[in-house]
């Protein structure tokens, strides 16, 4: 049995190198790809999240393990093989909304997204909702993220919840996030849910996806 | 250089000064559409520019921010503007010394964020954003400004590189602002990168600024800001100035907006000179209605 604590202790300091030769040493030891995803990479980089939704880190230290996690990851991800998708958390698609060029913030969430296992496909900024939804078309995804700046761009996001809308029951969960934006918000504009930060968010997607598997009533 | 000719940190010494407000909601008031690049209106509506900055000197202003703030090479061409780079900067200089019109002030050259993490942490290498900064900051000093104002800064790496190239480019004032935010248990600020107020103050006064400030923020207002002056004055010596935003944002039709009115903006004003504060401005949210009652509030301090 690997030491998982000391390998999410590793993450969270950014030890790439340790946490990439602690997930081979795990596999080689015979622990199930899996088990080393979950309760090597995924539960130390939950840790990261949370003390970083409580000012304990910053973002220096979550880029720094988020580095980590992913050296580890690409040991498992061949590993992971075409069913990898089955490993997967859930499929997330994200993008900085039209005539907002910010990024930093929505790429730190696709970081964090990443190592609670998503699949995540990055759209990037200024982007209208016919791209968003193109983009939906083609990737599949079972959540869709939105991201703003400006006080001035985040009224774009009700276009794309509008569009998502008329496309009728897609079950794609919508998600919003951004410095201006707030449960409120999100509430008026008909999204199913509002991130505060990048932790936040990726709670957001896991509460969402749960939702969505539930069967239907 | 402004017609009184003498210089900011020399008039500091004797006095405290009223710094402009917002720019990026007077411009969208003023016609420009979301979304779309403001300092390229330096050259499209220079008239507008100067009628908006003008408005700020009539309510008080000692002090105009030059509209350059996303006027780096690197965030123009995201607009498709970098070749307008030179004359972008250099008319954002002449707009605000022309707002004066004439009556002395001073005219603090705008170099905002870059927009991207600096490595190791992000993608943008050094050298790259220390060109783009010093390039920037050429370009404003050769076009007269009185200080370079570098702003809503978040790490140390990105300000220690703007400094440097203001000081390479012969600024005659480097003035060092960050950007707070407060923490989810409201009892202290520290900038997205994690940069407190002590670290900042002993930052910029060991790398040569030459006043060391704050603007913007999620959570910073005019009594918050008087928190992180205070935590500034116990750990340099360098002057401060302060420019929070108009209260906390709410939402209103979709969008959310500043709503503090000026007379409760002004009255965090004293708490903020008595911190030892040389230079009170604003923020998001702020007009010249809230500029005219900071001028009263410090008049009324005894200047």
């Amino acid at each position: 049995m690997p030491d998982y604590a000391l390998m999410n202790q590793c993450l969270y300091e950014g030890k790439a190198r340790e946490v990439e030769q602690m997930t081979r040493d795990a596999l080689a030891g015979g622990c199930s790809v899996r088990e080393v995803l979950l309760e090597g990479l995924i539960a130390g980089m939950s840790v990261v999240g949370e003390d970083f939704k409580h000012n304990v880190l910053y973002v220096p230290e979550v880029l720094i393990a988020a580095r980590a996690m992913k050296a580890g990851m690409t040991v498992l991800k061949p590993l992971l093989g075409p069913g990898g998708d089955t490993n997967s958390t859930g499929r997330l698609l994200i993008g900085t909304v039209r005539g907002d060029l910010h990024d930093i913030g929505k790429n730190l969430v696709c970081m964090m997204a990443e190592g609670a296992g998503f699949q995540v496909k990055d759209i990037g900024v200024d982007q209208s909702v016919e791209k968003f939804l193109a983009a939906a078309d083609e990737f599949k995804p079972d959540v869709v993220g939105m991201s703003a700046l400006l006080t001035t761009t985040m009224s774009y996001m009700k276009v794309v919840v509008d569009g998502f809308e008329q496309r009728g029951k897609t079950g794609i969960k919508l998600a919003i996030g951004g410095a201006p934006t707030s449960q409120a918000f999100a509430d008026e504009i008909g999204a199913d849910g509002y991130g505060a930060d990048a932790s936040g968010a990726v709670d957001l997607f896991l509460s969402l996806l749960e939702k969505k598997n539930a069967p239907a009533q | 250089m402004n017609p009184a000719k003498i210089p900011l940190l020399e008039v500091l010494r004797v006095r405290r000064l009223v710094c402009d407000g917002a720019m990026g909601t007077q411009l969208m008031l003023s016609g420009l559409e979301q979304g779309s690049c403001g300092e390229a209106w330096n050259l499209s509506h220079p008239d507008r520019v100067q009628a908006i900055q003008g408005r700020y000197v009539a309510a008080g202003a000692d002090c105009l921010i030059t509209n350059t703030f996303g006027g780096s090479r690197l965030l123009l061409r995201r607009h498709g503007h970098e070749r307008d780079f030179e004359a972008i900067n250099t008319a954002g200089a002449r707009i605000a010394r022309q707002a004066f019109g004439g009556r002395p002030g001073f005219v603090l050259g705008d170099i905002g964020p870059l927009g991207a993490l600096v490595e190791p942490y992000g993608e943008l290498p050094a050298a790259e954003a220390q060109s783009h900064l010093e390039e920037q900051a050429r370009t404003l000093v050769i076009a007269g400004v009185d200080a370079v104002i570098i702003e809503t800064q978040t790490s140390l790496e990105e300000l220690g590189l703007a400094i440097d190239a203001a000081r390479a480019a012969g600024a005659p004032c480097v003035i060092a602002s960050l950007a707070y935010d407060l923490s989810a248990d409201q009892t202290f600020y520290k900038t997205m990168m994690g940069v407190s107020p002590e670290q900042a103050a002993e930052f910029a006064a060991g790398h040569g600024a030459d006043i060391v400030a704050l603007n913007c923020g999620t959570g910073m207002d005019m009594t918050g800001a008087a928190r992180v002056a205070r935590i500034y004055r116990e750990n340099c010596t360098l002057p401060i100035m302060v420019q929070p935003n108009a209260g906390r944002p709410v939402l209103e039709n979709l969008k959310a907006v500043y709503k503090q009115l000026p007379a409760d903006m002004a009255r965090g004003v004293p708490e903020v000179l008595a911190a030892g504060v040389g230079i009170v401005g604003s923020c998001c949210g702020s007009a010249p209605e809230h500029t005219r009652a900071i001028r009263q509030a410090l008049d009324a301090f005894g200047g």
